[in-house]
């Protein structure tokens, strides 16, 4: 039994060696425990906000209601039934076309509805809709009815009286999907309101909520009684479709944590071969009095482990504490308690790591003959070093393991891995061989920096890789959190437009845009819009020019219905042209969404054929565009050059930013406008932003921890060679070197090293920005100065070796010690 | 006109503090070595041998008494200028040998030639390797040699700066006793040829009888 006593468990601590191995385990443990943490609590909550913007687990959706056989399958789960459809509410002579949620009064299965008392009024939420008898209207509704809460309005046939002021549902999802105001109201006045004819255009929904494990045998019951108008939503394909910034941040916290746990594994085996070196004296010493092997491991590697036990648990305490903060500044009541066994997992990951980095070296003094050790023969045989950093890779692939939630997942992190702990020691080998062979003619001093580097390739290989991997983690995280917080933050600017105008005329314009003036509001641009269908390719009928036919198929939608054409001379900055150009300023020019183009195969140079109401237009594609659809922009799939929709009607379309407080004038310009379409995204906007500042703190804690392993990957390089160096020094001066020689070849072989190191960072980076920019942004990861981090970050270290004081004590002593 | 002496010791003394006070590991040691001397100091462990071959060779300062190496005052130089006339006059041969793990034979040998700047040190290296019977090895690095190859690698690298003073640190301590008596045989040899003086530091009394002088260290004080 190892002696677990407070004093033994102190002493490793006086060793350098030890502490840094420690605080790699404590940084491994951070990072490791601060991403299952984060995801199970992100996870746990995205699950629940999905379905809380779906309205349930599962809705069922379709044309018709659901049937009974349908309904009696889902009767044990809380369910809910919706109709939505557009009508008009009178009142007097004012009427508006709404956008109507008739709901049960199991609505809604999650979340919480906002209302207000009064327009303008503070508002506060409810768990259930409108009683019978009883509308909810939201703001822009009652403007254009200039109507207040208590007042009644007309549905139909039916008399309503107007209960709340609507501000937000739990499911009215991310993106606007109705232009018109909307309004709840109840399942049970909808047929005695008459306003559902035969012919009427009607969604109807069966939500159920079917949490956890559930989902699946409902899907599974329901999937054989589909009808052919009906489909079913899933929480899961909705996370899907909305996770955004979140889906990078969680791809970019798997990665970097695997990169931490690298770096950490990197420290602690170069620490460990010091470690090793430092404990093998006692060793021979327990040897030569007759110690067996169990009596050796249990002292040595128990002692050690049981040593390093307070830096994980201090990791656990940091991580566990971070999560506690997560929760409460996440607020809500919904948080995931993580069970005891991933606590378990959490603290057996460092020990992983640790058994698999630094655990052969050790291990192997036991097996290491006295006499070996007492000679000075510590070093490995080159294949047995070769076997233990293979088998150290197996470590990490435990904790990939633990860190992927999927089989895929698992496959690419493992590939990466593979990628950067072998592939990037082989890679180097050659360049380390080559600069061997070369440096033969070189001066003195270089070339014995030189050859203390190529000819101890089982140290410089792993020291190298990992400021290799430091260097590039650095610079590629630096360029990727930039990147990202960039785009997050180009994508909501701080005065995002928080409102949309639809169907301005031309003669409304002076008068709109005088009216913004007085009110501050920031505008972006006014776009003409022309509703028309693409109905001609190069001269043939649509039809026959574009042959898809999966009717699911983008290109296949958009040949369906109007599509909203526009003209403009600048390019909208939430665009970028992926071929050709942007349009010229003359008429007769068209720019086209490249997804779109794909889908109808078309191609720079294509003639396109409009058709619209009041005309048709021709013009040639001189250019595909990449859309940015999250921003908060408007945005088209086919722009043209100015002067080419001058023919046909048009109205205008545009987005601005009103500051907080300004909204009460709203009703005002909505009864200057009457025929606008008003949109608010005030809510969306707010809850935009605050998820992109949350990515943001997370993607720079997350750069910290990077920082903190390459620093610690470091100090264990420049630990494991320092024994080596003084060795080496201090023969020099036996051998009658004088102080310059032995600080040149110093300061060479660190320059060597760090230089080489950055030199390979350097590649790897640029390397990296085609696989990174695929999986994180899409294809687009640009050149930037922040390749150019290795070479800044390696000034300061060679300075400091430059400048560092040079102790020279009694050489002598070294060589005979 | 009698010679200038190689190596020229006056009153060397050597104190260390302790936690139990001033430590006196060497006192009142007085040496003359002349070319092509051969000079053993034994003793018991512990008896300053290793720190009195660290000060004649300028390894470390003497903290009474001084040094001179080729006529030239020694022990009072600052360290690179003791490194320069060593590189000058002196060489080692060590127990542990300490041949670069990094460099091969012929680099080696060649290391102390490089840092004093001598022409053709590639030529004279090999030359030094062929006469410890090494020619064939000398892409070889130490870790592919034998403990009595390193040692002879360690004599051709001693001797290829064909220094005026060389001092042998247990020389054959670390060999098996054939190995030894070939190194011991090849450090007389080469002492004799080229008339360098041998300062050498051994607990093998055989070893001692092969030196014209034969100094005992005891209790840091020298006997005859």
């Amino acid at each position: 039994m190892p002696d677990l006593s407070p004093r033994p468990l102190l002493r490793p601590w006086r060793s350098s060696a030890f502490r840094i191995q420690a605080l790699a385990l404590l940084v491994c443990t951070l990072a490791i425990a601060a991403v299952v943490l984060m995801r199970g609590e992100l996870d746990h909550r995205f699950a629940n906000r999905t379905a809380e913007a779906i309205g349930g687990d599962l809705v069922l959706e379709g044309s018709e209601p659901a049937t009974r056989a349908q309904r009696e399958q889902v009767a044990a789960l809380p369910h809910s039934r919706i109709s939505a459809f557009s009508t008009v509410l009178v009142h007097g002579d004012t009427f508006v076309l709404t956008s109507v949620k008739a709901v049960d009064d199991a609505y809604p299965l999650y979340g919480e509805l906002t209302v207000a008392e009064q327009r303008f009024a503070t508002p506060g939420t409810v768990d259930q809709g409108p009683p019978p008898g009883e509308v909810w209207l939201a703001g822009p509704a009652l403007d254009r009815l200039e109507q207040n809460v208590g007042d009644t309005v007309t549905v139909g046939e039916r008399q309503l009286r107007i209960g709340k002021v609507l501000v937000r549902e739990p499911d009215q999802g991310a993106g606007f999907y109705s232009m018109n105001p909307r309004v709840l109201m109840n399942l049970e006045d909808v047929d005695s309101t008459g306003v559902l004819a035969p012919g009427t255009r009607v969604e109807y929904e069966l939500r159920i909520a079917a949490p956890g494990e559930q989902m699946a045998g409902v899907l599974d019951r329901l999937e054989p009684t589909l009808a052919p108008h009906q489909e079913i939503d899933t929480r899961e394909d909705a996370a899907m479709r909305s996770m955004g910034p979140m889906r990078q941040l969680s791809l970019w916290g798997q990665l970097s944590v695997m990169m931490v746990v690298l770096l950490c594994g990197g420290a602690v085996y170069l620490a460990a071969g010091v470690r090793s070196a430092e404990q093998a004296r006692r060793c021979a010493v327990m040897k030569t009095f007759g110690a067996g092997r169990r009596l050796i491991l249990g002292q040595i590697l128990g002692r050690e482990l049981a040593a390093l036990l307070p830096s994980i648990l201090v990791g656990l305490a940091l991580a566990g504490g971070g999560f506690l903060l997560l929760q409460q500044w996440l607020g809500d009541a919904l948080t995931w308690r993580p069970s005891v066994l991933t606590w378990l997992l959490l603290a057996l990951a460092p020990v992983v790591i640790w058994a698999g980095f630094a655990l052969p070296r050790l291990w192997r003094l036991a097996d290491l003959p006295a006499r070996l050790i007492l000679a000075d023969r510590l070093e490995a045989p080159a294949a047995r070093t070769g076997r233990n950093l293979l088998g150290a890779l197996l470590a990490p692939v435990l904790v990939a393991m633990m860190l992927s939630g999927s089989l895929v997942a698992l496959g690419q992190l493992l590939l990466l891995m593979v990628a950067v702990a072998v592939g990037l020691p082989l890679l180097l080998w050659g360049p380390l061989r080559l600069a061997d062979k070369g440096g033969a003619r070189l001066p003195l001093a270089p070339r014995l920096a030189l050859r203390r580097l190529a000819r101890r390739p089982m140290t410089t290989l792993p020291m190298l890789a990992a400021m290799v991997l430091a260097l590039a983690v650095m610079s590629l995280a630096s360029q990727v959190g930039q990147q990202l917080l960039g785009q997050w933050r180009a994508s909501l600017p701080e005065k995002a437009p928080n409102y949309f105008v639809l169907n301005l005329f031309d003669q409304d314009m002076d008068a709109f845009r005088s009216w913004l003036d007085t009110h501050d509001a920031e505008v972006p641009g006014f776009y003409p819009v022309v509703r028309a269908r693409l109905t001609e390719v190069n001269g043939q009928p649509v039809r026959e020019a574009v042959t898809k036919e999966d009717e699911d198929d983008q290109g296949q939608r958009a040949l369906n219905r109007d599509l909203s054409l526009t003209q403009a001379d600048t390019l909208p900055e939430s665009n970028r042209v992926t071929d050709g150009r942007w349009v010229a300023d003359a008429p007769g020019e068209v720019s086209v969404e490249s997804e779109l183009a794909a889908s109808l195969g078309l191609e720079v140079g294509d003639e396109l054929g409009f058709t619209a109401p009041s005309g048709s237009v021709t013009a040639t594609v001189v250019g595909l565009r990449e859309v940015e659809w999250e921003s908060f922009e408007p945005n088209f799939y086919f722009m043209f050059s100015p002067g080419t929709l001058e023919s046909l009607n048009r109205y205008w379309l545009t987005s601005f930013y009103l500051p907080e407080g300004q909204g009460a004038d709203l009703p005002d310009l909505i009864r200057q406008f009457p025929q606008i379409t008003l949109l608010d995204v005030n809510a969306l906007l707010d809850q935009a932003q605050d998820l992109i500042a949350r990515a943001s703190r997370a993607a720079l804690a997350l750069a910290v921890l990077l920082l903190a392993s390459s620093v610690l990957v470091m100090a264990a390089a420049w630990l494991a060679g320092s024994q080596q160096r003084r060795r080496d020094e201090a023969l020099l001066r036996v051998l009658g070197a004088r102080s310059a020689l032995l600080r040149r070849v110093a300061v060479l072989e660190q320059a060597l090293l760090l230089g080489g190191a950055a030199l390979f960072a350097h590649l790897l980076h640029l390397v990296a920005l085609w696989p990174l920019g695929a999986k994180l942004f899409d294809g687009d990861m640009p050149l930037s100065w922040w390749i150019l981090l290795p070479w800044v970050l390696i000034l300061p270290m060679l300075a400091t070796q430059w400048l560092k004081p040079r102790r020279h004590s009694a050489p002598l002593a070294r060589l005979m010690s | 006109m009698a010679s200038t002496p190689v190596l020229v010791a006056r009153q060397l003394s050597k104190t260390v503090s302790a936690p139990e006070g001033e430590l006196t590991l060497l006192e009142h040691i007085d040496l003359t070595v002349q070319g092509g001397d051969t000079l053993a100091i034994t003793g018991p462990s512990g008896s300053g041998k290793s720190t009195l071959l660290g000060l004649l060779a300028g390894l470390d300062v003497p903290t009474g008494g001084d040094v001179r190496l080729a006529g030239e005052p020694f022990s009072g130089l600052d360290e690179d200028a003791r490194a320069a006339l060593r590189g000058r006059y002196c060489s080692f041969v060590f127990q542990a040998f300490h041949l670069v793990a990094d460099l091969t034979a012929l680099e080696n040998v060649m290391l102390p030639l490089e840092i004093a700047g001598a022409d053709r040190a590639r030529d004279k290296a090999r030359h030094w390797l062929a006469r410890v019977g090494l020619g064939k090895r000398e892409r070889h690095f130490p870790s592919q040699l034998s403990g009595g190859e390193q040692q002879r690698v360690a004599l051709a690298r001693a001797f290829a700066m064909e220094p005026a003073l060389l001092f042998a640190d247990e020389p054959t301590g670390s060999l098996d006793r054939a190995n030894g008596d070939q190194v011991a045989e090849m450090l007389f040899d080469l002492n004799r040829d080229h008339g360098t003086a041998l300062v050498l530091v051994t607990h093998d009394p055989a070893l001692a009888r092969h030196c014209g002088t034969h100094h005992e260290l005891v209790e840091g004080r020298l006997s005859a």
